[in-house]
């Protein structure tokens, strides 16, 4: 692809990269300082052999030191004119040098770098306002053209990764949204169960989709309208992670985080959790103690698995730091440390990692004071707040306008003409709508002899129970009872010693995969 | 304090303080008031209750409003039914909670928590919708549980008790009564016939005269 | 009033409220069960607990704190197991349950009649 067909440029714009002239420089002044030296030696010495010379012997002497010094004149003139082509001719090659390493280092570089930040092609060529050879250009020109297309192939990849994960974002908040309904709408304890099991798979898609979002620069999904309390961040934040169960949290902190920061706290956390369970035994517990300092909160968060060794401490350390760094280079097995990296950036959060006192490794994240604040009483109640207020006075009956309740437009829509009987009234069947529900068929209806609502409705209980042990077996790949399967990964305390980040490469979690 | 009520329509009383029980409350009785939709349920448990009714569920809003809707799947605001409730403080130890179940039969996961352990239920028709009513009757009936039928006036045609009995094919003993609901005084004396023909009852089975310890 | 109204705006899922639990290991608490709060509340305690422990300073019905809790009826009884477990709460059962061919005491039903009476 040439330049012309990528990206047509107008032609003033190649003409306005400046050629090179050419040096003219007259060798005679060089000329006349290489004569010179010889010329004042050798006009003395002649003039004093001529002088010195006997009378007969002055003309021959005269005319020898005249061809003498004539010679002499051409042979230094030749020479010097040899020797200043030669300089000449070194002194355009370091030009040259000089100008292709200037090329090379200072202007290439330059133009590249502005290309990829996000400059357009032609602004960067015609901005160049250096010298330049018509090879240098032609060059200039097909490697700005390359860089800046394969620039805008990554940018557009990059757009749809981040629109992909806004959507899928989206979709997440949603359905953890209408989970939390369902939570509360379904009394039944095996539907409950179930429900939170979704809830908390979709709690874990939901943190890939805010990672890919993360680093593929989109905006964060979710804002949180008013402050978070410590404790919700900290649980918001266990809630993503596979280990959710193994978390321990040791906090008795009082303040909040404020809303804008909240999901990048709880974000970043998240990560540091989901580490610390992937690189401990799969039955240890990671523990999360938050201490108040004078600058903010320090939230550190434990495992017990393996000792990170310096190596590994100082990559963790630099995934971190990367912060804005870009994709390449970014293997799978650390995705999650440089998520929190971007997120750290991003808040103004501090993250340094450690050996543990508990053996393992600590990650420690400082929240600064400018992302809390003290949670307004009301917000929620503190240890000492009153629930109760004083005993009201029994209200009186209320004066309530007539039962004006709105059909439900669904129910209505449900509403079939019963039969009607004699009165105008429609006739109940006893048991009808049981057997018309397929609950119970009228035969296992038998009024007030079988009173234990613990016993009724075996048929219904047996029906819901199959019913659910399906879909429970279908969700959970496993018994009905069991809770979410662990994370099948080799346990890291089968390979001691083993690089944290190559270890799970070796062994993913079907669980980690924002890793 | 900010509850939902399951039946939309109502103009919401006063949010009120909530009255502590008695440190000497040891009894907690149950009384389901069920029906169709709009039938006046929360209308009666609140007419006869000492606390403001509650809902084990609140209108839901919006989860974590999420900035970017490009799914176009953003969550949205309504309300669900679970069940509402209200308390009589019958004495110093004994307190009595009156449920308003919703009827309908996709409520039916509702019921056996419910129904565990009440002394009983009422069930509120509207004649202009009487077939509303059959589930909870049937699902009562299948239950065991006693209940008594009222009445809510809704205006309308005026049917005879015995065309309403028929229609509905109550069994004998069970009481038929009308009743208002946004009436304090007659909400009551819809549960005092509850009451009393639990009293029926128990006298027609002395064998049930022992008492179940928990 | 509601030590969480809108529980709704809360990041924490109701899972991690339980460490995954769904059900009480028991039956223990009937929806009108009166729970008693036996000791007071104490810092770095799960805020659920520290709310129940203050609610339930005078007797209150299962189905009460949940409502004010804002929680379903179901974590509730599992945070009130893991409370009476450890004796900070005490509860008080109802007396009347009904099993096969057994109608509510006939005193209690008087009493109920009497306090009817005397609304």
């Amino acid at each position: 692809m040439t330049a012309q067909t990528a990206l047509p440029r107008p032609r003033t714009g190649r003409l306005r990269i400046p050629a090179r002239p050419r040096e003219q420089r007259a060798p005679l002044a060089y000329l006349a300082r290489a004569l010179a030296a010889p010329l004042v030696v050798t006009i003395p010495v002649a003039v004093w052999l001529i002088v010195a010379a006997p009378g007969s012997l002055r003309a021959p002497a005269a005319a020898g030191a005249a061809a003498g010094i004539l010679a002499l004149v051409v042979a230094v003139a030749v020479a010097a004119q040899e020797r200043w082509r030669a300089r000449r001719l070194a002194g355009q090659l370091d030009a040259l040098r000089a100008e292709a390493e200037r090329f090379a280092d200072e202007l290439l570089p330059a133009a590249v770098r502005r290309i990829t930040a996000g400059e357009t092609v032609d602004r960067v060529l015609t901005a160049v306002r250096e010298p330049l050879t018509g090879p240098q250009r032609r060059m200039l020109a097909l490697i700005a053209d390359r860089v800046g297309s394969s620039e805008s192939r990554r940018a557009a990849a990059m757009a749809v990764g981040a629109n992909a994960a806004g959507r899928m974002q989206a979709l997440a908040t949603g359905m953890l949204a209408d989970l939390r309904q369902m939570e509360h709408r379904h009394t039944d304890p095996a539907v409950l169960h179930d429900l939170l099991h979704l809830d908390h798979r979709t709690a874990q898609a939901g943190r890939l989709a805010d990672s890919i979002a993360v680093l593929t620069g989109a905006r964060s999904g979710r804002r949180w309208a008013k402050p978070i309390r410590m404790e919700s961040i900290l649980r918001g934040a266990m809630g993503r992670i596979a280990g959710y169960q193994r978390v321990r949290l040791h906090s008795t902190s009082e303040v909040a985080v404020v809303g804008h920061a909240a999901e990048g706290v709880m974000h970043a956390l998240a990560e540091l959790m989901d580490n610390a369970a992937n690189f401990s035994p799969p039955t240890a517990e990671v523990h999360v103690y938050v201490e108040e300092v004078p600058a903010g909160s320090v939230i550190t968060v434990e495992d017990s698995g393996l000792v990170m060794g310096e190596v590994a401490l100082r990559r963790a350390q630099s995934a971190v730091a990367a912060g804005s760094g870009d994709l390449t280079g970014l293997s799978g097995t650390r995705l999650g440390l440089t998520v929190v990296g971007r997120l750290a950036l991003k808040h103004g959060l501090t993250i340094s990692f450690r050996p543990s006192a508990r053996g393992g490794t600590g990650a420690v994240m400082m929240i600064p004071q400018e992302l809390l604040t003290v949670p307004r009483p009301g917000m929620d109640a503190g240890p000492d707040a009153e629930p109760l207020l004083p005993p009201e006075v029994p209200a009186t009956a209320p004066s309530v306008p007539a039962p004006a309740e709105t059909p439900d437009p669904d129910e209505e829509a449900r509403h079939t003409a019963p039969e009607l009987g004699e009165s105008g009234l429609p006739k109940r069947r006893r048991g009808q709508t049981l057997s018309a529900a397929g609950h119970d068929g009228p035969g296992h209806d038998r009024p007030a002899a079988r009173p234990s609502a613990g016993s009724a409705g075996h048929g219904t209980a047996a029906e819901r129970a199959a019913r659910f042990s399906t879909f429970r077996s279908a969700v959970h790949g496993t018994t009905p009872a069991a809770p979410a399967p662990a994370p099948d990964h080799e346990s890291p305390a089968s390979a001691p010693g083993a690089d944290r980040d190559e270890h799970n490469a070796t062994a993913p979690s079907p669980e980690s995969d924002a890793r | 304090m900010d509850y939902a009520t399951s039946d939309p329509g109502l103009v919401p009383g006063p949010p009120g303080p909530r009255a502590p029980l008695d440190a000497s409350a040891d009894n907690g009785l149950k009384i389901v008031i069920t029906g169709g939709f709009g039938v006046g349920k929360t209308t009666m448990v609140r007419s006869v209750s000492e606390i403001r009714p509650l809902n084990t569920e609140e209108t839901m809003t919006q989860a974590g409003a999420a900035v970017d809707d490009l799914a176009g799947v953003g969550t949205k605001s309504s309300t669900t039914v679970a069940f509402d409730f209200g308390r009589i403080s019958v004495n110093a130890r004994t307190v009595l909670y009156l449920f308003g179940a919703p009827g309908q039969e996709r409520f039916w996961f509702l019921w056996d928590r419910l129904f565990s352990g009440t002394l009983g239920a009422v069930v509120l028709v509207d004649t202009r919708r009487l077939d509303d009513s059959w589930y909870a009757i049937d699902r009562l009936e299948h239950h065991g549980t006693p209940f008594v039928v009222a009445r809510n006036d809704f205006g309308g045609p005026k049917h005879s008790e015995e065309q309403v009995r028929d229609a509905l094919s109550l069994a004998d003993g069970v009481p038929l009564v009308d009743c208002d609901a946004r009436s304090r005084q007659s909400s009551k004396d819809v549960l005092i016939t509850l009451v009393q023909h639990l009293q029926t009852l128990s006298a027609a089975h002395p064998r049930a005269r022992e008492m179940t310890a928990p | 009033m509601t030590p969480r109204p809108g529980r709704e705006e809360d990041p924490d899922r109701l899972y991690t409220l339980t460490s995954g639990r769904s059900r009480p290991v028991s039956d223990a608490f009937d929806l009108v069960t009166l729970v008693v709060a036996e000791c007071d509340p104490v810092p770095g305690m799960q805020s659920e607990h520290a709310a129940i422990l203050r609610i339930c300073r005078r007797p209150t019905a299962v189905v009460e704190l949940a409502a004010d809790l804002g929680l379903p009826v179901g974590i509730t009884q599992v945070l009130l197991c893991d409370l009476l477990d450890t004796g900070r709460i005490s509860a008080r059962h109802p007396r009347t349950v009904r099993t096969a061919a057994q109608l509510p005491d006939p005193e209690i039903l008087e009493q109920v009649l009497v306090g009817l009476r005397n609304l």
